[in-house]
């Protein structure tokens, strides 16, 4: 399932926990209503936070359902720090890519780019609100802590890595001379090899 | 004291919950399950309470059926592709959610005090679209209209559960109790109660989420169910704890919320430094 698609089925579900935690999800924070959760493309970690999710009564007799969600990119080790009280949670926003979403009514508005934080700031937990005594929340974020973190061991085993990109191009390049040389018919001394009659001669030597 | 409330509690058991198989236990009938209660819990015997006074219960407006029935904006009223557009366009036609909570508060007040998972299943309909095989309790618990309007459709009638003991916590109605420095002193009065939930409010910088924009302060000050304190506080500043309460099955849920009087969260403290 797409991201984009993973978002909007979350979207439709925001005040059902149970839904929401089955598509890759895992809610942190939760005041009366999910207010932050982590998402994940494999190994690439987003962490969303809640901006709006309430319903806009309009003069003209109708309503509109307005929910819209700050998205910003993330690591394991931030989220492991960030759920051990270590840093603020408007931290976790300052200078990363972001972006907001949203859906108001049935419709889902694309994608916007976030320039920085005061685009944001009125709507994400002031500074010094982090993951303490001092904040109200239904979630036990050690137990999501160490669901996050062995999922993301399952995810790094079938993931190739910058090292280990790396390491394919070394055994490309080295494939590459091999063959050359095999091409130049020197493979005994590429691998060293020894022909039958010198295996012959070592025999003899040592009888 | 000590041993008058044990006292008390004792009677409750003897004389309110029905006998357990095991003695350690009883079963408190509540208007949807039968709740098995250690009454011997080391932890929660003494956190259990009868009668307790300036408990907090948010409103969640997502079950109000009301707001329900108002007709979702069309998407051809919604044309342009900028969400900001969109909402600056919206904000000019917006009404306060204030009033209709207001008026609608005599007919949608049974539905703000039910327990959590019940409410739940009122949620998926008014948030999600469950319209078929909703659960048979929630029969006496949404209006007659409501159901016919929606064409819900139920599953049939099933034996009363009984919830294990470990479970009792997903099957109450959450309240919440306010405490100024120390759990000594409870905050009794609505300025105090009022000025903590504005600085949980403040700090998290709430301006748009509605969930707990509504609460309601009162009092159970008659025997009408038990009422347990979770074990550790819910926060620690400001100080608050989390209580679960059963109500007994016949005990009509209006003596409980003719106690309680609905309070607005005052907006402006989001403007201002506390």
């Amino acid at each position: 399932m797409s991201f984009e698609k993973n978002l909007e089925n979350i979207f439709g579900n925001m005040n059902n926990l149970e839904i929401i935690n089955g598509y890759n999800c895992h809610v942190l924070l939760d005041i009366s209503e999910p207010l932050m959760f982590t998402l994940n493309e494999l190994n690439q970690y987003y962490l969303a936070y809640t901006l709006q999710n309430r319903t806009a009564l309009l003069k003209n007799g109708t309503k509109a359902d307005v929910v819209e969600v700050l998205i910003a990119n993330t690591t394991i080790s931030e989220l492991k720090m960030l759920l051990e009280g270590e840093i603020d949670i408007k931290d976790m926003f300052l200078n990363k890519n972001m972006s907001r979403i949203g859906k108001i009514g049935n419709k889902i508005f694309p994608r916007k780019d976030v320039n920085g934080i005061e685009e944001v700031e009125n709507k994400i937990p002031k500074t010094g609100v982090r993951f303490d005594r001092t904040l109200p929340n239904k979630i036990n974020v050690k137990k999501a802590l160490r669901l996050i973190e062995s999922e993301a061991k399952i995810y790094d085993s079938f993931a190739i890595s910058e090292e280990a990109k790396f390491q394919k191009e070394v055994i490309r390049i080295e494939l590459k001379s091999l063959n050359k040389k095999k091409n130049n018919l020197n493979l005994e001394s590429y691998f060293n090899l020894k022909t039958f009659d010198d295996i012959r001669i070592e025999v003899k030597d040592e009888s | 004291m000590r041993g008058k409330k044990v006292e008390k509690l004792q009677e409750f058991y003897i004389n309110k919950c029905e006998s357990h198989s095991s003695e350690d236990f009883v079963l408190l009938k509540t208007d949807f399950e039968k709740i098995e209660i250690h009454i011997n819990d080391n932890v929660y015997s003494k956190i259990r309470y009868l009668k307790l006074n300036n408990l907090v219960r948010f409103l969640n407006p997502k079950v109000n059926l009301k707001i329900h029935s108002v007709p979702q904006i069309s998407n051809d009223d919604l044309d342009m592709e900028d969400i900001d557009s969109a909402l600056a366009e919206l904000s000019e036609l917006e009404l306060s959610s204030e009033e209709i909570i207001k008026d609608s508060l005599e007919e949608m007040i049974p539905l703000y005090f039910l327990p959590s998972h019940i409410e739940k299943k009122v949620k998926d309909i008014t948030c999600g679209n469950k319209r078929r095989k909703i659960d048979a309790r929630l029969r006496k618990v949404l209006p007659q209209n409501f159901i016919n309007e929606l064409e819900l459709n139920f599953k049939p009638d099933v034996d009363v559960d009984i919830v294990e003991y470990d479970f009792r916590a997903k099957h109450s109605m959450s309240f919440f109790k306010f405490y100024n420095d120390d759990e000594h002193t409870e905050c009794g009065t609505f300025v105090e109660i009022e000025k903590k939930i504005n600085e949980v409010k403040y700090r998290l910088n709430l301006n748009y989420v509605e969930s707990i924009d509504h609460y309601f302060i009162g009092d159970i000050n008659v025997e009408v169910g038990l009422i347990e304190r979770d074990e550790h506080e819910h926060n620690d500043d400001p100080l608050y704890y989390h209580f679960n309460f059963w109500k007994l099955s016949d005990i009509d849920l209006s003596i409980i919320f003719n106690n309680f009087n609905l309070y607005p969260f005052n907006k402006e403290v989001l403007k201002v430094e506390l």
